[in-house]
């Protein structure tokens, strides 16, 4: 499962990290999955961190390997078509991939929690929400119903339920999608978690609430000091929310950078493409088309992998596989051509 | 202004985009219902199911040729002949007819039997339910109460009271067997219809400017095919185990014809000395049966409709 | 954007108008509830208008209210001058020759049991006496015009990405060469990098046929670079229509301003500098709508007279239309 002896390459480390060793470290993590019977890398060497009190955005497409990367530090792939066949997950240095089912199950919603996309389907409608919640604080903070039921009016109220103490013993189909929402982040906050992973917690929600969503997430990351991966296609929730970028396409990383360093300085075609693609409200961008679509996992080109899509490439670029290399001004991208390519605004009206 | 000229239209990669844990891709051009066939015919059991449901009609198809011998007619001479007995193959009842021969005219008559029902079941139970589907309201309430109303017969009494009526013979029988599945065939297709109805491509074709009739035929009837093929299935199965039975009661097939269940009836005084009057007709009962159950257990297994999603 | 400097905000002749349409759902406890109150809309030949909501404003119900979907509760739907909601079933069908649609869901709006050419070919079948080799040539012209291949045309719809399905499903709307097209938040399900290769296409090709189209969405970013003239809804009414350009220089209503200030901007500079109107709440059940104006529960700027009065559609300068008591009318 793990390669305890592999030296991770030209360390990856988050650009922003602190001296302190990551909350969240993810080395070389390869996951597979089964398409008729051969066993195909959808995931391959993804390497990023996560510090206490950071948010880190994991970007890309469908098919990018991001939504599959953020199921795997937790082991929420299916057993069946999917296994990690290498690399290290660790939560303030323990390796995740080793433990057994029973101790993974008590990392699982203690100290880490997880937000899905979907707060319709999320929550049990068969369950009041503030039974919902307190089982959570029972199952991992073994406090007795009473307390429970105190807690999860407290994380209620945290989230900015309106009288949220007199709501407990609604049902989910009482909330808006928006209040759904919160519901699911009170959930994940009520065993004060270390590291909190949001799976497009935005996205099927209105613009409106989008932004309370977002800023209750940044909130939270700043006054508990918690750790948080946020995945998502929408680069302008990543310009609103995060501080470290990991950009992800057909299954590798292919840059990784701070912030306003890689808005700044894109050095991957992709990300720059991904920039300039969609328009956007204050009237920048739409004008350029990434062509083509992203590439099965069975058909990963051999070469740079965004190559056929890639306007800038050459046909060094198809050779053999492009390795994740250091930008200079801290973090990594994976481009033959990244010192020659001018992608930043300026460069490109140039 | 963007640093390349942007293309009219984008060009297409020819890779269609999958989830990345999707299932097999399928090979390509495959319409749906080759791809049901392929998963269909996939497992050993369906295959074997398939086997002998086809040996069973082929059988009924070719009863008249293929019967060495006439099945009513009587030979006292060679009664009770155990199986593999020169010219008689599978031996021969107390009355000395063969009982291969009348094990294939029994396939005849089951495979009538249960084609009466189907075709009833079917005839009277898909329009009303493709109808009560697509168009909710006052129509689907007046037909799904008449549904419930006929599902709460139970099948062989209601069969009963039928040929109570109108008198035992094998028709009658049948047709009130294919009364009970009028309400199932319909409670399937309902669901069914209610399902596809709900999604957009059917707005699509309205918005189009198709009429009812054409949604119906087009859009509704192909996509309510599957269920509803798992359904005529276990029907069959159902068809042959209730023709066997009111035979078995003489209230099918009249004697001296040959039946499944009336040679299981005419065999019954003597079956301790000699069982295989008895057997062979219940072995073909309970493969045939068997046989369709397990077809219609693996279609719906192959029927899921699954989606590529980007 | 326009590439006519001159749009009329309100045209004079327009193609398709609505007026005070109304759209209502009986829901199980025989309530009804008014999904679209009173909706006043023109498109013009040959202009695209965007209609701007979120979820529960009422735009997906106007659109099926306005294509006769559903039928409306009252109001106006004039197609071509003629009202559309007093046609018969029959003449209702030859009018849809001229109006066709795009679906948000290209996985659900192709029926998955026909092939691509079939689908494609399916309003020639309806609403022409072509034979098979006219329809088959037709369906390979919009095939290569949407930026598919010839031989796609046998596959089944499952073969295809969303990006591509949504290319066969604007095929199937342009095949008759309709006057007007509804896109009904046609790339809000697409990637990232199909959205805007599917927008580009959709406008590049409305405008080489010169075809109006009406096209539903939540976002306002992609409004900016395709629709002439922007109308904002919000629970079952319009608040706001203003030229496009003008709509995002200067919002008048105070629920357009907070829309566009809740747009997230891709730039981290220009996102985190932005002044935010943050609305607090969310959008009342439109079962129960408030008194006054729509928007007055979740106004920043609500005084006592939006509680009690709706404010009408007044012209604000620029030639637009709003609907707020704060407003100064031009």
């Amino acid at each position: 499962m793990t390669h305890p002896t592999q030296t991770p390459q030209p360390a990856p480390a988050a650009p922003t990290t602190p001296s302190a060793p990551p909350l969240l470290s993810v080395r070389d993590l390869t996951v597979e999955f089964a398409v008729r019977g051969e066993w195909n890398a959808v995931v391959s060497d993804v390497s990023f961190d996560v510090g206490a009190g950071q948010v880190v955005a994991l970007v890309g497409e469908s098919g990018s390997g991001k939504s599959v990367t953020c199921f795997s530090t937790l082991r929420l792939i299916d057993s069946q078509n999917g296994r990690i066949s290498s690399g290290e997950v660790l939560l303030n240095g323990r390796d995740l991939l080793t433990l057994s089912e029973r101790e993974m199950a008590d990392v699982r919603g203690n100290e880490v929690a997880m937000i899905f996309q979907e707060p319709m389907t999320s929550l049990n409608p068969a369950y009041t929400v503030g039974s919902q919640v307190g089982e959570v604080v029972r199952r991992h903070r073994g406090a007795d119903r009473a307390g429970a039921r105190r807690r999860a009016a407290e994380v209620l109220d945290l989230v900015g339920i309106p009288r949220a103490a007199s709501r407990l013993d609604d049902y989910p189909h009482q909330f808006s999608g928006g209040m759904r929402q919160r519901v699911m982040i009170a959930m994940a906050l009520a065993t004060e978690p270390k590291l909190l992973i949001a799976d497009e917690p935005t996205t099927a929600l209105d613009v409106t609430i989008q932004a309370q969503v977002l800023d209750l997430v940044r909130g939270f990351a700043r006054d508990l000091d918690m750790g948080v991966l946020l995945v998502t296609h929408d680069l302008g929730v990543v310009a609103e929310a995060c501080d470290d970028v990991v950009v992800m396409y057909a299954g590798q990383v292919v840059e990784h950078a701070e912030l306003f360093d890689l808005f700044d300085r894109p050095r991957h075609p992709y990300t720059s493409g991904l920039m300039h693609s969609l328009p956007r409200v204050d009237g920048v961008g739409g004008m350029e088309v990434i062509p083509g679509s992203p590439p099965l996992p069975t058909a990963f080109p051999t070469g740079c992998r965004f190559g056929p899509r890639c306007r800038f490439a050459e046909a060094a670029c198809h050779a053999g596989p492009i390795p994740l290399t250091p930008r200079p001004s801290g973090g990594t991208d994976r481009c033959r051509r990244a010192d020659e390519l001018d992608l930043t605004p300026a460069g490109r009206r140039a | 202004m963007s640093l390349v000229p942007t293309p009219d239209i984008p060009p297409v990669v020819e890779a269609p985009v999958t989830e990345p844990s999707g299932a097999p891709s399928p090979p390509r051009h495959e319409s749906p219902r080759r791809r049901f066939l392929r998963r269909f015919t996939g497992p050993w059991t369906s295959r074997a199911a398939l086997f002998v449901v086809a040996l069973w009609l082929f059988v009924a198809v070719t009863a008249t040729w293929l019967a060495p011998h006439d099945p009513v007619v009587q030979d006292l001479t060679a009664r009770r002949l155990p199986p593999l007995s020169p010219d008689h193959l599978l031996g021969t009842d107390s009355l000395g007819r063969d009982t291969l021969s009348r094990l294939m005219y029994g396939a005849r008559v089951a495979a009538q039997a249960a084609a009466i029902s189907v075709l009833v079941g079917l005839a009277f139970g898909v329009p009303p339910a493709l109808l009560a589907g697509l168009l909710r309201g006052p129509w689907d309430a007046v037909f799904s109460r008449i549904a419930d109303a006929l599902l709460s017969f139970p099948p062989l009494l209601l069969a009963l009271a039928i040929v109570g009526v109108m008198g035992p013979n094998l028709t009658n029988a049948m047709l009130a067997i294919g009364i009970v599945f009028i309400p199932r065939f319909f409670r399937v297709v309902r669901a069914a219809t209610l399902a596809v109805r709900e999604e957009t491509f059917i707005e699509a074709s309205r918005s189009i400017g198709t009429p009812t009739s054409w949604v119906l035929r087009r859009h509704v009837l192909p996509n309510v095919v599957s269920p509803l093929a798992v359904q005529i299935s276990l029907a069959l199965g159902f068809a042959i185990l209730a023709e066997s039975s009111l035979s078995f009661l003489g209230l099918g097939v009249q004697a001296p014809e040959a039946s499944w269940g009336s040679m299981l009836s005419e065999g019954r005084a003597a079956w301790f000395y000699t069982p295989w009057p008895i057997i062979v007709p219940a072995t073909a009962v309970v493969a045939c049966v068997l046989a369709c159950n397990v077809l219609g257990d693996s279609m719906a297994d192959s029927v899921g409709r699954e989606r590529t999603r980007a | 954007m326009s590439t006519t400097p001159a749009v009329p905000a309100v045209p004079a002749t327009p193609l398709l108008d609505v007026r005070d349409l109304r759209v209502e759902y009986r829901s199980r406890g025989r309530r009804t509830v008014a999904a679209v109150r009173s909706v006043d809309l023109q498109v013009a030949a040959g202009e695209v208008v965007a209609l701007v909501g979120e979820s529960g404003s009422g735009k997906s119900s106007a659109v099926r209210g306005i294509m006769q979907l559903i039928r409306p509760a009252g109001g106006e739907v004039r197609f071509d001058g003629q009202d559309l909601t007093t046609l018969g079933r029959k003449e209702l069908r030859r009018a849809r020759r001229d109006m066709q649609m795009v679906f948000q869901d290209p996985f659900s709006s192709l029926d998955p049991a026909m092939t691509v050419a079939e689908i494609i070919a399916e309003p020639l079948m309806v609403h022409t006496d072509q034979d098979r080799k006219q329809r088959r040539a037709s369906v390979v012209e919009m095939l290569e015009l949407v930026g598919l291949r010839r031989e796609h045309a046998d596959r089944y719809p499952h073969e295809f990405s969303g990006g591509q399905r949504q290319r066969i499903a604007i095929a199937r709307a342009l095949i008759l060469r309709p006057r007007l097209v509804i896109a009904d938040e046609a790339v809000s399900a697409l990637d990232v990098s199909s959205q805007n290769q599917v927008l580009q296409l959709l406008q590049s090709l409305i405008a080489e046929l010169g075809i109006a189209c009406l096209f539903i969405t939540h976002d306002l970013a992609v409004v900016r670079s395709i629709a002439d003239r922007v109308a904002v809804m919000y629970l079952g009414r319009l608040v706001e229509q203003q030229r496009t350009e003008d709509l995002f220089d200067h919002p008048e209503h105070p629920y357009t301003q907070a829309l566009l200030s809740a747009a997230l901007v891709a730039d981290p500079r220009v996102q985190r500098t932005r002044r935010r109107t943050r609305l607090e709440g969310e959008l009342p059940d439109p079962a129960n709508p408030p008194a006054g104006c729509v928007f007055s529960t979740r106004c920043p700027l609500a005084i006592d007279v939006c509680h009690e009065v709706a404010p009408p559609m007044r012209p604000v300068a620029g030639g637009g239309q709003a609907a707020c008591h704060l407003v100064e009318p031009a």
